[in-house]
């Protein structure tokens, strides 16, 4: 019996061409659905990349999406703008584009993970600090996308910024009261940014950096895996991966105390700077501290009384902490998020 | 001058070489030969499928020849489907033609007519369920029932709410 000429006895790229004039998943997915082969062709991604182009923008994607697949990233986006129309009756909005593609490692040719980063925002003079695994850590300036300076440091695990006075003043007055991004601090009336870098000693770099000023350097005696500027202080928390929490004056460069506890390394810390006086006849504002361990607890400190609570109840690690007023809210990797009374812990 | 074209099935075409040319293969067929009035094989196209392609070309024979191919231009040409109307209705054909025309639209090289074949299909395909798909096109299901039930739920996602 000869085979009539029918669909099935089309060559894939002859199918693929058929497939590539449908401007919808649904006839797609169809497809995939009738046999085993069909399956097969729906599944190259580049389908879904033209459909992903084709789908209410014109840029082309960018090459820095690798290992994701098209259909997953299509499906993504067109579910959130499903979502977004359905529930909301909105304006959708064309898929997000970076204003900005930073390539920290762009000289090295292997492909190193950012590992740590931090960045605030504002009109004057918004930066952003990166580190990647073993190479140097980078301070850009946001405003003209550019590379403010290159910090010799390498491998750094945690990274917090210190904004200058005169940035702040700048600011239009709504973005004064802000709650600042987490490690960022305002500090303590000094004139110029500050990026401190964490890892087997804490560094304190003015940037821009100036050549023949070092930074301050202060030894710690166990690795730094996390750390917190105190905001409008000269205050530094650091967790460390042994389990001691420390409090530091990055203005005098020495330790103020230690902060014990903890019987497993340090994951995660959040601090606070009440806006409110302790009731305990203590002046001025308390600062709470709140640090969450592989150790299965939280722990708050009043850092004005040195008084310290215990959070326990989580059945694994505690990796992130959060404090607000009256609340500190722990998230754990025993998938549940606990939140706390701050007076009463 | 006419050119002459034998399909596979032994019959001969005597053509307008500004017709024959919308095929990209003959045309550079003939600019290999040069000027010369060898007949030209065609072994993969059966006489009732090139007539109904030359009519294709004739009609299309002052139609600008596609520029290259070029990526920008490959996109435009996928964003629409829509179809002309002297080409719908030149390609309302029995299925078995029209997968033919396909075929050799794609082997004489002749693009405008294997998107119109493509979109074709495509617009065929479009609102049917997988089972009228399969019914559509004679496909054998492969799939297990779990393999199956498997699918729709992935598949869930671009349905209609």
């Amino acid at each position: 019996m000869s085979a009539v000429t029918g669909f099935t006895s089309l060559p894939d790229e002859l199918s693929f061409l058929i497939l590539s004039f449908f401007h919808h998943p649904r006839p797609l997915l169809n497809v995939a659905a009738v046999n085993s082969h069909l399956y097969g062709l729906v599944e190259d991604d580049a389908l879904w990349r033209a459909l992903f182009v084709l789908y209410k923008h014109e840029r082309t994607p960018y090459e820095e999406i690798n290992n994701i697949s098209f259909k997953h990233l299509f499906k993504n986006r067109f579910l959130l703008e499903q979502n977004w129309d359905h529930k909301l009756n909105a304006t959708v909005l064309p898929f997000a584009a970076p204003d900005w593609v930073a390539r920290p490692n762009l000289s090295s040719s292997q492909q190193r993970p950012i590992q740590s980063l931090i960045a605030t925002g504002g009109q004057r003079a918004p930066v952003m600090a990166v580190s990647c695994a073993k190479s140097q850590v980078r301070v850009y300036d946001l405003k003209t996308q550019s590379l403010l300076s290159l910090i010799p440091e390498d491998d750094v695990r945690a990274l917090a910024l210190v904004l200058d006075v005169e940035r702040e003043r700048d600011e239009q007055p709504h973005l004064v009261g802000r709650r600042l991004p987490a490690g960022v601090s305002r500090g303590w009336g000094n004139k110029q940014l500050r990026l401190i870098t964490g890892n087997k000693r804490i560094r304190v770099w003015k940037v821009p950096l100036r050549k023949g000023v070092n930074p301050l350097t202060i030894e710690v005696p166990s690795r730094i895996r996390c750390m917190r500027a105190v905001d409008g202080t000269p205050l530094l928390l650091t967790g460390s991966i042994n389990g001691s929490v420390r409090l530091w004056d990055i203005a005098k460069g020495e330790l103020v105390r230690e902060l014990e506890g903890f019987h497993d390394g340090i994951l995660c810390l959040d601090a606070l700077k009440s806006s409110r006086s302790s009731e305990d006849g203590c002046e001025g504002p308390v600062i709470w501290a709140v640090g969450g361990s592989s150790d299965c607890t939280a722990k708050i400190w009043n850092l004005k009384t040195w008084q310290m609570k215990s959070l326990r109840g989580h059945q694994q690690a505690v990796h992130r902490v959060f404090i607000d007023e009256d609340i500190v809210v722990t998230g754990s990797i025993d998938s549940t998020v606990r939140t706390w009374r701050l007076e009463t812990g | 001058m006419p050119v002459l074209l034998v399909t596979s099935d032994n019959e001969q075409f005597r053509v307008e070489k500004v017709v024959a040319q919308r095929s990209v293969l003959i045309k550079n067929m003939l600019e290999d030969v040069g000027e010369s009035d060898q007949p030209i094989p065609l072994p993969n196209v059966t006489a009732p499928v090139l007539k109904k392609v030359l009519e294709y070309c004739d009609h299309h024979q002052t139609d600008p020849l596609p520029t290259g191919d070029e990526p920008s231009a490959d996109e435009s040409r996928k964003r629409t489907t829509d179809i002309s109307e002297w080409d719908q209705k030149f390609i309302t054909v029995d299925q078995e033609m029209l997968f033919e025309i396909i075929l050799a639209a794609n082997y004489l090289d002749i693009k405008p007519l294997l998107d119109v074949g493509c979109k074709t299909v495509a617009n065929m395909i479009k609102g049917k369920s997988p089972e009228e798909i399969r019914k559509l096109f004679n496909i054998v299901n492969d799939f297990t029932p779990e393999e199956e039930a498997q699918i729709k739920k992935e598949n869930e996602w671009a349905e209609d709410r």
